[in-house]
């Protein structure tokens, strides 16, 4: 296991290094000069001196090579730089709104699970009833939505409607409802179909005739054997998901106006902020790089099979 | 024998008749726009502001007086038509770059799989966000950021197929007989992975249009007054007390869309594997 953990970890090295490389080279393709993008936001009027100034200032005239470096070990000792608009350090601006879209991914996950797990693991279990017609039309259906869309039509009937949560912000749990539905409903759908696919693969293994042909209740036989071998390839796509979720808030926050990083990035890329822009791309790779790996060391520990093959 | 096969099989479902039905409907009605849409999209006429449905405007107006049916079908017509753009240009450097990788394997391979290992590292909306982010928002730059993106998928899937083909007794034999690589790859590798990828761009495309109006309503997309999917629902969402139907017809729209690409792209895989078999 622990040789297992090694060699991930190794294998991430390149690839971090790739990605801060991609991230860094991303502002240098920019058209407007990062200088003139200062200046503008610092209300500061774009002479020539001005913006050579800036530029030596940030960096700027030093060739490339010598630019990612320095960036880098600034990165490394967690400095990204500083807001243009808010002449902030951005990570401490980011760590702030971090909280919030957190919550919300959080709470999406719960949601995720409450729908998925049922509703996939009865479809497998009642196959091809009215139940299982229900739920694959959910599955169908959900996945079809765009969450923007979801968003204003529950907006409209329980806010405005029924009046029976509030509309945007944050706040008390009530605010929460609503957009993490929004943002689950996809991966409801997604699971549903993936929990349900898996447990007919596995229901159709010789192990579940044999535990059946044993006598074993069939309770027993789902809950024990099949369940937890159609769970491992779930829990990958699972991990993953996660990632995209902390991304995907991006959308829901703008519905909700909910004052998350998703929030705060958009109106990042208006501002043409681009420290800010690159700092976000850094963090929430990081944290999608991160969950996968915790994914594999799960997976790990649960499948014995991947565990050999790792040493 | 293949195709009639194919088209027998394709056509014997109930669900693939129906997407292939609202499929052509959308696609008619976003081709056809500049020739039977009742108005121009852009005309704003403010003393028709909000009116109801009614003879001269069949799906009433909006904000602007401008009419609803016109704006959707050119919306329609502005969401298919990136779509299409986006996924042609990712198949095009996904095979360009997995028909090589697989091919040639060595340095070239190693090189390019990395490269796909890094971009992949990053959750791919991030990726599109920050790309758009850098080249500031607009038409053009959401067709390169969801290109960047996409490809890297396409270009994995396609290495793996031209793999497992290259190690076939045919492909072999037409080395050994002496035809150029060029040939091989044209006359025997496209035919065998160009299903399976129309499959995947089926699948693909309903999430590309979701992307493009995601995009597009966050305000990064395709700009007003160009009328565009997730761009009309933005505009609707101010009025959401006074008219729903605002929001409500370009989200079906997408819904339907989506829902169908869907649908034809998994009774395309369904067939495929079927006379596999």
């Amino acid at each position: 296991m622990g040789k297992l953990l090694l060699k991930r970890v190794l294998y991430l090295i390149p690839i971090l290094l790739g990605v801060s490389i991609i991230t860094f080279i991303l502002v240098h393709l920019v058209p407007v000069d990062p200088a003139q993008a200062y200046l503008t936001l610092a209300n500061i009027p774009p002479t020539d001196k001005a913006i050579a100034a800036t530029r030596t200032m940030l960096g700027l005239d030093k060739p490339l090579f010598v630019q990612y470096v320095t960036w880098l070990g600034r990165v490394l000792r967690l400095d990204f730089g500083i807001s243009y608009a808010t002449r902030e350090p951005v990570l401490n601006e980011l760590l702030y709104y971090l909280p919030a879209t957190i919550k919300l991914t959080g709470a999406s996950l719960l949601w995720v699970l409450a729908i998925s797990l049922p509703l996939g693991f009865f479809s497998s279990l009642y196959k091809d009833s009215v139940l299982d017609h229900c739920c694959r039309l959910f599955a169908f259906i959900g996945a079809s939505m765009p969450s923007f869309w979801v968003g204003f039509l529950l907006i409209y009937f329980f806010a405005l409607k029924l009046n029976l949560l509030p509309v945007m912000g944050m706040g008390s749990i009530w605010h929460l409802i609503l957009p993490s539905f929004t943002l689950a409903l996809s991966y409801a759908a997604t699971y549903t179909r993936l929990l349900r696919t898996s447990l007919l693969e596995n229901l159709d293994q010789t192990f579940v005739l044999y535990a059946r042909a044993r006598g074993i209740r069939e309770r027993l036989v789902m809950g024990r054997h099949v369940l937890k071998n159609a769970l491992l390839p779930v829990m990958t796509a699972f991990g993953m998901s996660l990632g995209y979720m902390l991304a995907g808030s991006v959308i829901v926050e703008n519905v909700f106006a909910w004052p998350g990083v998703g929030r705060y990035v958009i109106s990042s890329i208006f501002n043409r902020d681009y420290p800010v822009i690159q700092c976000y791309a850094l963090l929430t790779t990081l944290i999608f790089i991160a969950v996968n790996l915790l994914v594999d060391i799960a997976y790990g520990l649960i499948d014995p099979r991947i565990r050999m093959d790792g040493s | 024998m293949f195709k009639k096969d194919f088209f027998h099989q394709l056509l014997r479902r109930r669900l693939t008749i129906i997407s292939l039905v609202i499929l052509s409907v959308i696609l008619f009605l976003g081709i056809s726009a500049p020739y039977l849409a009742p108005h121009d999209p852009s005309q704003v006429a403010l003393q028709y502001r909000f009116q109801p449905p009614s003879h001269q405007f069949p799906l009433g107006t909006d904000n602007l007086g401008r009419c609803n049916l016109s704006r959707l079908m050119f919306a329609t017509r502005v969401s298919l038509s990136t779509a299409l753009i986006v996924i042609c240009l990712t198949m095009i450097i996904g095979i360009a770059v997995g028909t090589c990788s697989g091919y040639r394997g060595g340095w070239v391979d190693n090189l390019f799989m990395r490269l796909c290992d890094i971009v992949m590292a990053f959750p791919s909306l991030v990726l599109t966000l920050v790309i758009i982010g850098m080249l500031g928002p607009g038409f053009l730059n959401i067709i390169i950021a969801l290109v960047s993106v996409q490809w890297v998928w396409y270009a994995r899937i396609i290495r793996g197929m031209v793999l497992s083909l290259k190690e076939r007794n045919f492909i072999l034999a037409a080395r050994a007989s002496g035809t150029s690589d060029l040939a091989i790859i044209a006359r025997h590798i496209m035919p065998g992975i160009i299903p399976q990828l129309a499959v995947l761009a089926t699948l693909d495309l309903g999430g590309v249009i979701m992307h493009i109006s995601g995009l597009s309503f966050l305000g990064l997309g395709i700009q007003p007054p160009t009328p565009e999917l997730g761009a009309m629902l933005n505009d609707g969402k101010q009025f959401i007390r006074n008219d729903q139907t605002l929001m409500i017809y370009p989200g079906l729209v997408i819904l339907l869309a989506v829902v169908s690409f869907n649908l034809l792209g998994d009774s395309l895989r369904d067939v495929f594997e079927e006379l596999r078999r």
